[in-house]
């Protein structure tokens, strides 16, 4: 990471994001 | 989950699904509702988390209810 191409995250606009509806994450377990 | 500057950022990103765009949640709110207060996530170092995991993720369905203020889109099932 060079100085200069830090780029601070504000904590104000910071966002999570899931692309996929959660469901989603469940419905794999068990599956080969 | 993925974590953006901004929700501008989130719409520029070229895999962005539109339908997830209730998905879009300040990260304030996650660590104030989530990952901040749930024993899910504050007890992962206790000796004896992988034995009480279901019990610690009791509030996860209640606490994602809230954070997404009933959205469809963080049903569980």
């Amino acid at each position: 990471m060079r100085d200069g191409n830090l780029m601070a995250i504000d904590p104000d606009t910071a966002v999570g994001h899931f692309n996929t509806r959660i469901s989603g994450w469940y419905s794999d377990i068990g599956k080969t | 989950m993925n974590l953006f500057r901004s929700k501008e950022h989130v719409h520029q990103w070229a895999l962005f699904n539109p339908e997830s765009e209730s998905a879009i949640t300040p990260v304030r709110d996650w660590v104030r509702l989530v990952f901040g207060t749930l024993p899910r996530y504050t007890q992962r170092l206790a000796p004896d988390y992988l034995a009480r995991a279901a019990e610690h993720s009791a509030g996860l369905p209640a606490a994602l209810a809230e954070l997404s203020q009933g959205s469809e889109f963080w049903r569980l099932s």
